[in-house]
């Protein structure tokens, strides 16, 4: 099955920190990840928007101007962003670690609304999407910030930075251009039954019935079919 | 059985009859695809079935059923797609650890995909799926899947790394929807191992990997086994290793990531196994720009 729609692409990845403020520990394999979705989706005929690596991938790009950032001309003005980089997730909040300062040296999802404009795929591919699969937790991260956004894809807990996972952003790009559903085959993708990564897709609803659709059957010929309002999240993850 | 498997199982100090493996250069080709997908009573005549192929893999699709075989590992998938990660919205998939354990050893035997002397249990991984809406005190979860993979074992050694398992999907029906298999074929002995170094000199080959970063690595474990890469690597021997699992970070760091460093365990060994580290390009210095529509 093909995909009909032209999809928007931007990705962020941070493989090296400034030794200031910023400072965590370097990564290796961020880029490959990334850059492997990014030019996947672009030869499979969608638009690639933006590749920030290291220096050039900004917290503002994600931190909405209600807080200071300029998300609506970046991460929100794609369909689809991949980040890649150090993640945490503490009292329910998900920050996203950037190399240097542009504003701050992480984003935080309470600063986030994501879709608000035009955003409706993200994945963060670094730790901790969520802690656990509490659904109090799952709904107490990912409720505020899924502001249009169809679907979260991510981690629970801990993943591995390794250069046998360097392909996971090529062929999850593969498998949804392919036509695989899009929870499905990041489930699928990033786990990993050597060193349980494990992974989740959350996926947004105004019913009960269109957050399951989405997480039982979304691809990405569901560009526009809009979540007009978050009241109910659906998740599917492997553990 | 895996019980009394794991007993056996040999230790990095005993190195007595450990071997280094050449591997068989992967079957490939439309024929080959088509023969193992008779294997699995799938027509595989190519005149009901879809022959195509990708980047890395052939393709054989018939039916609801998708055959994936990869070029670089010979590696290869059967999925279901009917069933496979398919939910009824109702179902709680309610099957004992036992159960579908004795479920996936009665595919692999009726399908002949490994001898089950050479393999051992290694866990069972669920399929949830959960919903709660915004106002809920509580939301609620089922289990829509089950895949239990099973390790590979050669001359008594576990066989370690992303690859050398075979996985066997189980859907609601608690019918098979699904089988991954990955296990290179072994072309012959290579060599004997002459001797094994100590997982503390590998621990010292790992740390000295990531000292050029001035950071806190923290060693969480070590395993011993043979090393078997993932889907998409090609891979020329297969060879004894120490596995090092660490923390990017340490205790203390506000974010952390895991990484796994593998070193060649044998004084005689095929070469080293975790790639060496490569300078990357860097990208030129982004501008306070808009993007393009």
């Amino acid at each position: 099955m093909s995909i009909h729609v032209n999809v928007r692409v931007g990705v962020e990845w941070v493989n090296k920190f400034h030794d200031d403020s910023c400072k965590q520990n370097n990564l290796e394999y961020c880029d490959d990840q990334a850059v492997g979705f990014y030019n996947t989706m672009g030869s499979r005929g969608h638009t690639k928007v933006f590749n920030w690596g290291d220096d050039n991938a900004w917290e503002t790009d994600f931190t909405h101007p209600n807080f200071g950032g300029d998300s609506l001309n970046w991460t929100d003005d794609v369909h689809f962003v991949f980040f890649v980089s150090h993640g945490g997730n503490n009292s329910n909040i998900l920050s996203l670690s950037f190399a240097k300062k542009h504003n701050s040296c992480s984003s935080r999802s309470d600063k986030w609304r994501l879709g608000s404009k035009k955003l409706k795929w993200l994945v963060s591919a670094g730790c901790e999407t969520v802690l656990n699969t509490d659904s109090a937790h799952i709904a107490a991260v990912w409720f505020g910030p899924m502001k249009g956004l169809h679907m979260m894809l991510g981690y629970i807990g801990s993943s591995h930075d390794s250069w046998w996972t360097d392909d996971l952003g090529e062929d999850f790009a593969n498998d949804i251009c392919d036509g695989d559903t899009i929870a499905g085959s990041w489930v699928d993708c990033a786990y990993s039954f050597w060193v349980d990564d494990d992974s989740i897709a959350i996926a947004a609803g105004e019913t009960r019935d269109d957050a399951i659709n989405r997480r039982d059957h979304e691809t990405l010929d569901w560009r526009d079919l809009d979540v007009r309002a978050t009241n109910w999240l659906a998740w599917k993850y492997k553990r | 059985m895996a019980k009394k498997t794991i007993k056996k199982i040999k230790t990095a100090a005993a190195s007595a009859n450990i071997n280094i493996y050449r591997l068989a250069v992967p079957d490939l080709g439309e024929r080959n695809v088509l023969q193992l997908a008779k294997k699995f009573s799938l027509d595989g005549t190519g005149k009901t079935g879809v022959m195509f192929q990708k980047k890395n893999e052939f393709v054989y699709s018939q039916g609801g059923y998708v055959l994936t075989l990869c070029r670089h590992s010979g590696a290869y998938r059967l999925l279901n797609k009917l069933s496979w990660q398919a939910d009824d919205r109702k179902t709680n998939l309610d099957l004992k650890e036992g159960d579908a354990i004795r479920i996936a050893e009665k595919y692999i035997r009726k399908y002949g995909i490994v001898s089950l002397k050479e393999c051992r249990f290694l866990k069972i991984v669920r399929l949830l799926v959960g919903e709660r809406a915004i106002e809920a005190k509580e939301g609620t979860e089922r289990v829509i899947g089950m895949e239990v993979a099973f390790q590979r074992i050669i001359d008594n050694v576990p066989v370690d790394g992303p690859g050398g398992k075979v996985i066997i999907s189980i859907g609601q029906d608690t019918q098979v929807n699904g089988c991954t298999v990955l296990w290179r074929k072994i072309q012959k002995k290579e060599r004997v191992v002459s001797g094994l170094r100590s997982n503390q000199s590998a621990i010292e080959e790992a740390l000295k990997y990531w000292e050029a970063d001035k950071q806190a690595v923290t060693v969480r474990s070590t395993r011993f086994g043979y090393f078997e890469e993932g889907w998409n690597r090609p891979q020329k021997f297969l060879q004894p290793a120490h596995i090092v699992f660490v923390l990017l970070g340490s205790a203390n760091s506000r974010f952390v990531r895991k990484s796994v460093y593998v070193a060649a365990a044998a004084l005689n060994n095929a070469g080293r196994i975790t790639p060496l580290r490569t300078k990357k390009k860097r990208q030129s210095g982004r501008k306070e720009t808009k993007p393009a529509e």
